[in-house]
């Protein structure tokens, strides 16, 4: 993790009853919401803070920016709704959309387009990765070792207890660890196991 | 891509614009990714649309899968380059299959250029599942100072567009 992760302080959050988010305040990069400083998109962060105030507009603005999944299957990230659709025990298709405002200018709208083809869809900067992880994992609940694997057992595993050690509870019946825990997947399968097995 | 004029026909400007997108193909196949920006206009575009684009419609209005301006191709090859994109370590294996190719259009100082592709990926990074990815293409070429060819557009317009699809971290 770039830094370390003792480094940042963002953290991984297990809201309970499967939802889960990667809480990045405070923000580092200061891009927040809208993936730019402020000066890029200057007269939409006016007009946040005259309908909103000063201080609602800038945790709209820059604490994150959001990401969370809502339990099963609504994924919320910066300015993307995503829905999962399962099509089977081993598939499942992630839908995405970007968010569009009424009554901002033409390239304050297309930005965020162009923000949401970096980070989404199949040939974009982050969910491709994430994609890849998840087929991995999903090789690994079967058992099956990817034939680029060198390390010497037989079989695929999967270890989900990074950070079990260091998560906290916190009020509201929250869990939380660091970022790069998997605090979240945790929450997530403890509720899927839950529901799964009624 | 419209034209009423009709395909050029010169022997010679066919075969160089052939051994052009063959060349382009050749670099994208094998994933060399620093020969293949050698090819690319300081201005290049490189559009995958999310489905059919009717004519007259901006691109930039909607979301595409892929739709790079020439700084966001730099970072796309930047980041491919460092070795670590989780999407493509190992790189897929890949051939691609080039046909149909038409000189549409050779008026001012550019060419338009279809063709149709089919590429073969090998996904080795994670599923080892056989992708095929069918498409339309379409390049916009022109001469550099020193007289060779240089991409400023390519525009692949998938058969799959729309579907859900495996990811596309190569250079399609």
């Amino acid at each position: 993790m770039l830094g370390g992760e003792l480094g940042n302080s963002s953290r991984a959050v297990d809201w309970g009853h499967g939802h889960v988010e990667l809480d990045f305040r405070p923000p580092t990069s200061g891009a927040g919401l809208v993936g730019v400083q402020r000066e890029r998109v200057a007269s939409y962060c006016e007009a946040l803070e005259a309908a909103r105030g000063t201080e609602a507009a800038r945790r709209s603005l820059w604490d994150g920016p959001p990401h969370g999944l809502v339990f099963p299957n609504l994924f919320l990230g910066e300015l993307n709704l995503a829905i999962i659709e399962p099509l089977s025990a081993t598939a499942m298709v992630h839908w995405h959309t970007a968010v569009q405002f009424d009554g901002v200018d033409e390239a304050f709208n297309r930005r965020i387009l162009r923000q949401s083809e970096a980070a989404m869809g199949p040939g974009a900067f982050i969910v491709p990765d994430d994609a890849v992880t998840a087929e991995r994992m999903q090789s690994a609940v079967a058992g099956v070792q990817p034939g680029w694997a060198t390390v010497p057992e037989p079989r695929g595993w999967l270890d989900m207890s990074r950070g079990l050690n260091r998560e906290a509870d916190e009020p509201g019946g929250r869990r939380a660890a660091l970022i790069s825990d998997e605090t979240t997947n945790r929450g997530f399968w403890r509720q899927y196991r839950t529901v799964m097995s009624r | 891509m419209s034209t009423g004029a009709p395909p050029v026909t010169d022997p010679a400007l066919l075969r160089e614009i052939e051994a052009f997108v063959y060349l382009e193909a050749r670099l994208a196949d094998t994933s060399r990714y620093g020969e293949w920006e050698a090819l690319v206009d300081d201005d290049m575009t490189y559009h995958v649309p999310a489905g059919p684009v009717p004519e007259g419609v901006d691109p930039a209005d909607h979301l595409s899968y892929i739709n790079d301006n020439r700084a966001r191709l730099a970072t796309r090859i930047r980041q491919l380059q460092t070795g670590k994109r989780h999407a493509q370590t190992p790189v897929s294996t890949m051939a691609r299959s080039l046909s149909n190719v038409e000189v549409l259009d050779a008026g001012g100082g550019q060419y338009v250029v279809h063709a149709t592709q089919v590429v073969y990926e090998l996904a080795v990074q994670s599923s080892a599942r056989l992708q095929v990815w069918p498409g339309r293409v379409t390049y916009r070429l022109r001469r550099s100072a020193d007289d060779s060819l240089r991409m400023a557009a390519k525009t692949v317009q998938l058969v799959t567009a729309g579907e859900p699809l495996p990811n596309l971290t190569f250079l399609l």
